[in-house]
């Protein structure tokens, strides 16, 4: 679970049989604060990483440059190790802009607005909205 | 000690199980809480996304538990009413219901309808009235906020009695449980602001919300049966019924609980209670004590 799902879980709605917990706002903003530089650094080191892979493979790709099946092997590796940071950047962009987007909303938006906003977010993060699955269908309907 | 099986116990279910009831409890006049807040809380989905929730986290848990139970012999009634639970306490020795608690303490919504409630709260001479003066005297700003105003009156709810207990002979209780703090002091606040119209604390039938005082009503104090009662905060109206009917033995818990947690515990307890030689509430016992250790 990623840490912004963390944050927003006590609030996804799942039928408890009373109050629900109570919107804590100030507590919302300071932990996904929070958040938001963890994942700012996160991201900024995976660019780093990123961009280090890609020099240090040219370096090599350049030294070897006579040789062709270590050209290759390299080529081949440095496009593997850039490609599969690729995809942790642009995972880790999208848990920052989600959490910003998040801390923006629940600082605007009254209580009520706000716990929507945030089932929203974790409905979209869990991979898109889903309709039921497995139901029984006796008690279902009428 | 008794010890019970399942053909001695009765579920109970007074939320709504079926779409037209879900979505009819959740009308704003409707006079019900429990799918309102499901449904309001989810406002940015569509019906059939709010649907769809509902059924994975309340109505499959429920379907699933209702068909177990009645297959062990378990007396199983949805949509109950007050005469449902009346009927069924006075017939089986345990009886478990799910129900939605309505809580006590001040929405955002509360106090905008509420337009003279500052003006009303200072001019106040009862001690509810004093103690929240005091109580925003001591945070010092100007609550203009519906919401602030809210949470801080119902954080000075929670923290300690307006109006201690009065002892009763032989028994000595201990009330530090904030929800029952909350409900005890909101009790108070009604009373003393009846203008305001306060709805009290209480539960969600399939015809209504009935207070705990109502709810106390249907018990003798010679009933000597078994109570499980699966809402949230349910030591609230426990407590009351323990007090009513100091014989009975009553299931409850101190913090929110979900469907989705607690029918399937209940349909392990119904395995024990076929299987061992337990009364309803030592299995609900044993069965926690198991959980804990093994989550150590």
């Amino acid at each position: 679970m990623s840490r912004l799902e963390e944050i927003l879980a006590p609030y996804e709605v799942l039928g408890e049989l009373g109050r629900g917990k109570a919107f804590d706002r100030s507590y919302l903003r300071s932990a996904l604060a929070t958040a938001s530089r963890q994942s700012a650094i996160a991201f900024w080191l995976a660019v780093t990483a990123q961009v280090g892979v890609f020099l240090l493979a040219t370096w090599f790709a350049v030294k070897n440059a006579t040789n062709p099946r270590v050209l290759g092997l390299i080529l081949f590796g440095g496009c593997g190790g850039v490609g599969a940071s690729c995809f942790a950047v642009a995972r880790l962009w999208k848990d920052k802009v989600a959490t910003d987007l998040t801390l923006a909303l629940v600082s605007s938006l009254d209580a009520a607005a706000a716990v929507t906003v945030l089932n929203v977010v974790l409905e979209s993060f869990r991979g898109g909205r889903k309709s039921g699955q497995g139901a029984r269908k006796r008690h279902a309907d009428g | 000690m008794h010890t019970h099986r399942p053909t001695d116990c009765a579920l109970l279910f007074a939320i709504p199980l079926t779409k037209r009831e879900f979505f009819a409890d959740s009308k704003d006049d409707s006079g019900k809480e429990y799918a309102r807040l499901f449904r309001t809380q989810l406002a940015g989905f569509s019906d059939e996304e709010v649907w769809a929730r509902y059924e994975n986290v309340v109505l499959e848990p429920a379907t699933s538990v209702m068909e177990f139970a009645a297959a062990h012999g378990v007396l199983t009634r949805s949509r109950a009413t007050a005469e449902v639970w009346g009927d069924t306490v006075r017939e089986k020795q345990v009886v478990s219901l799910v129900a939605h608690w309505h809580a006590a303490g001040f929405s955002s919504e509360m106090i905008k309808n509420l337009p003279g409630v500052m003006s009303d709260i200072k001019a106040a001479q009862g001690p509810a009235g004093r103690a929240m003066n005091q109580a925003l005297a001591v945070k010092r700003i100007n609550v203009a906020d519906a919401e602030d105003l809210a949470i801080i009156l119902n954080e000075f709810l929670c923290s300690t009695l307006i109006i201690p207990d009065r002892p009763q002979p032989g028994l000595e209780w201990v009330t530090n449980d904030p929800e029952q703090i909350l409900v005890r002091n909101f009790d108070v606040v009604r009373m003393e602001f009846t203008h305001w119209q306060l709805r009290p604390a209480g539960m969600e039938l399939a015809d209504g919300i009935y207070s705990v005082a109502e709810m106390v009503s249907t018990f003798s104090s010679e009933y000597n049966g078994t109570l499980d009662l699966r809402m949230c905060h349910s030591v609230i109206l426990g407590e009351a019924i323990k007090r009513a009917a100091p014989r009975c033995r009553i299931v409850m818990n101190q913090y929110p609980i979900r469907p989705l947690v607690q029918l399937p515990l209940y349909k392990l307890v119904l395995g024990m209670l076929e299987k061992g030689n337990y009364d309803f509430a030592g299995a609900v016992m044993a069965l926690h004590k198991a959980i804990m250790e093994r989550l150590q």
